[in-house]
């Protein structure tokens, strides 16, 4: 299995209809010890879209991304690829899946005794059969396309919070991959490199028709890339829908958190007039 | 901002109900004060406590602090504690937190468990881990002896950086206990043996000694401590940074990539540095003889010679190798299985040195008695 085949073998549908039940979560459910996290979790994410989860800190966003790339294992309910239940495959079958995804985790997980560059080329190192030489050009590119060619040989632990995100993401497209996650990419970034990262998963997605998956908590981004959206509250899907419907919802929470409302200043207000003496 | 309205403060004339004056300072310096003051109320059983609080003139979140501590000892008694008096910064420094919920009482796990639940609550853990290195022992056992002959070679350049820094890295240390204790072992037998004249024997008793068990022994501690403990930090630290998960979504298997590289370079590092060992520490016994007892290096050198038997030898080195990959396994299992954060790494650390050195002493019970078994 070649690099190249894979690439080729990439589905090139920047015009073609998204195509429904790529990815289905269904009854999704995940508690650590007593904490409930995730509480049945249905999801439909479309072929080629990009889908946008938000909610609150906390809500169990990660947990949900970790559960899609078939990291953590729930507690009960069932994540299908394209037709493939990922908690049920064998190792190697799960392996094969993966070399189709990318993920970029939220703190960017990179090797801490490896140079970025080398990061970002321990992929196709380990799973294709390239030449070394060529595997670091093609990581130079990738380095290139985050802006981050200028660190390529610095290691992980002497990078800024945004540089090492943006490292991940290099690593994550490395294998050209079929569905990519992000985990808060813009997150911790200024607002002109949030919104170069905002341009190249919008790039990514109409040029190979990668299905992308953005965990997000920035509205402006999510208003920018999303075809659709899902709005997490307390471990439940509480809206999800094309991003207009999501924007105009009509409920109460949503709106609150749509139009960074604080809810609970009128609650605590009214908290400590209970405990005043009349 | 708080549309509230003070309540106007009134005399209370309510025998059940305990008043509490705050003085005019409400900080960190008085907080204990006035915790212990309101304790002290509440013992004489009061239906209902008012805080007045109308001479605070300043207050810091430590005073806030005691004030909620009351409310909360008071929810715990059943005694209902009012704020009377509040200035308008106050109330507005109320409106930051939920009074409800900071004074929620927290529910309490009975601790006594029976004795049953208790064995089963402290050996399961245990049994857990020893399923986990298992695992990951059989795991690595694959990606060495079987993956090559799918044509997946060991990561060879891996090894050999990690046997770089495991038998490199302990090189000096070694070289000085091994010379140091083969004087030891030396002067030690010296004083018996020359009550009869026997300090030829010393040769024997050095020789023996360092090649049978001190040798393997020694290395395996050092590179326990060493290489061991901080295989498993690595590892630990790995798993916090979602490292290893990285790699796995990335379709690189952990065991083959970081694990079994390790475990073959402390194998191979047990073994190597056991031999340096052996030959610095009779070197030391030599030296010992020479310099002390007047025994001719010729004739040292030859006693040796006669003591030492082959079958010996290889079984020393059957033992290292196995020392080796025990260190190795243990610290990348402990260290795979780090849960919560920096603690739980250092918990890995200081568990891998104990447990590895554990295992070596049961390894080692375990060879000998076998040898002699054989023999006899
Ligand atoms: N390993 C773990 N052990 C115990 N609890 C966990 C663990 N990981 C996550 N949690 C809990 O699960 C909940 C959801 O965590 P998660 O990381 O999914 O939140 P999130 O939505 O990604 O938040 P953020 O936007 O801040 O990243 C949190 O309340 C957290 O306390
Ligand atoms: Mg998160």
């Amino acid at each position: 299995m070649s690099w190249r085949k894979e690439a080729l073998a990439q589905p090139q549908c920047p015009g073609l209809h998204p195509e429904a039940g790529f990815i289905r979560v269904e009854g999704l459910g995940m508690s650590f010890g007593d904490r409930i996290v995730l509480d049945g979790v249905d999801l439909d994410i479309h072929r080629g879209e990009v889908f946008v989860i938000m909610g609150p800190s906390g809500c169990g966003k990660t947990t949900m991304m970790r559960h899609l790339c078939g990291l953590t294992r729930p507690t009960r309910g069932s994540v299908v690829i394209e037709g493939q239940d990922v908690f049920s495959l064998a190792p190697s079958e799960l392996r094969t899946l993966r070399l189709r995804t990318g993920l970029a985790f939220q703190g960017g997980a990179l090797l801490g005794s490896l140079s970025v560059l080398e990061n970002v080329a321990l992929p196709l190192r380990e799973n294709t059969d390239l030449d070394g030489e060529f595997v670091l050009e093609i990581a130079r590119m990738k380095l290139e396309m985050v802006g981050l060619l200028h660190a390529a040989d610095l290691l992980p632990a002497s990078l800024s919070g945004g540089m090492k995100k943006r490292a991940a993401i290099a690593r994550a497209i490395a294998l050209d991959p079929e569905i990519l996650f992000f985990d808060e990419p813009s997150a911790g970034l200024d607002p002109v490199t949030a919104a170069e990262v905002d341009n190249l998963i919008c790039k990514l997605n109409q040029v190979f028709g990668i299905t992308t998956i953005v965990v997000t908590h920035d509205l402006p981004s999510a208003q920018c890339i999303a075809d659709r959206v899902a709005v997490f509250f307390d471990g439940r899907v509480a809206a999800v829908g094309e991003k207009e419907h999501v924007w105009h919802h009509q409920d109460e929470r949503i709106r609150d958190f749509i139009e960074r409302r604080m809810r609970e200043a009128d609650e605590r207000d009214m908290d400590i007039a209970t405990f005043m003496a009349m | 901002m708080t549309g509230l309205t003070l309540p106007p403060p009134g005399p209370l004339s309510d025998p059940s109900t305990a008043v509490f004056e705050c003085a005019s300072e409400l900080d960190r310096h008085a907080a204990p004060d006035t915790i212990a003051a309101i304790d002290r109320l509440f013992a004489s059983e009061p239906r209902k406590l008012v805080v007045d609080l109308r001479q605070v003139e300043s207050f810091d979140s430590a005073g806030i602090g005691a004030l909620v501590q009351a409310m909360r000892h008071g929810r715990e008694r059943g005694v209902e504690v009012k704020l009377r008096g509040m200035s308008k910064s106050m109330v507005d420094f109320f409106s930051l937190v939920r009074v409800g919920s900071l004074t929620e009482p927290g529910e309490r796990r009975s601790i006594d468990l029976d004795p049953v639940t208790r064995i089963g609550a402290a050996t399961l853990p245990l049994l857990e881990m020893m399923a986990d290195i298992g695992r990951m022992t059989a795991g690595a056992a694959r990606s060495i002896f079987l993956d090559p002959f799918r044509g997946r070679m060991l990561r060879f350049d891996r090894t050999v950086r990690e046997l770089d820094q495991a038998a490199n890295g302990a090189l000096p240390i070694v070289l000085l206990i091994a010379f140091l204790l083969g004087l030891i072992l030396a002067m030690q037998a010296w004083v018996q043996l020359r009550l009869w004249g026997a300090e030829i024997f010393m040769a024997d008793m050095v020789g023996v000694s360092v090649m049978t068990e001190i040798g393997p022994l020694m290395t395996a501690i050092v590179l326990a401590a060493r290489s061991g403990s901080s295989n498993a930090a690595q590892l630990g630290s790995m798993v916090v940074g979602e490292e290893i998960d990285a790699l796995r979504q990335m379709g690189v298997d952990p065991i083959r990539f970081l694990v079994a590289p390790k475990v073959v370079a402390l194998g191979i590092a047990v073994v190597g540095l056991g031999v340096v060992f052996d030959l610095v520490a009779m070197g030391g016994g030599l030296l010992f003889g020479f310099g002390v007892a007047d025994i001719e290096p010729y004739a040292y050198v030859a006693q040796t010679r006669t003591a030492l038997h082959f079958a010996d030898f290889a079984v020393a080195l059957a033992k290292s190798l196995v020392f080796g990959l025990c260190i190795g396994v243990v610290g990348c299992g402990l260290g795979l299985r780090v849960k919560g954060g920096s603690e739980g790494v250092g918990r890995a650390t200081t568990n891998s040195v104990v447990l590895s050195i554990f295992l070596i002493i049961i390894i080692d019970a375990i060879f000998v008695t076998g040898q002699r078994m054989l023999l006899s």
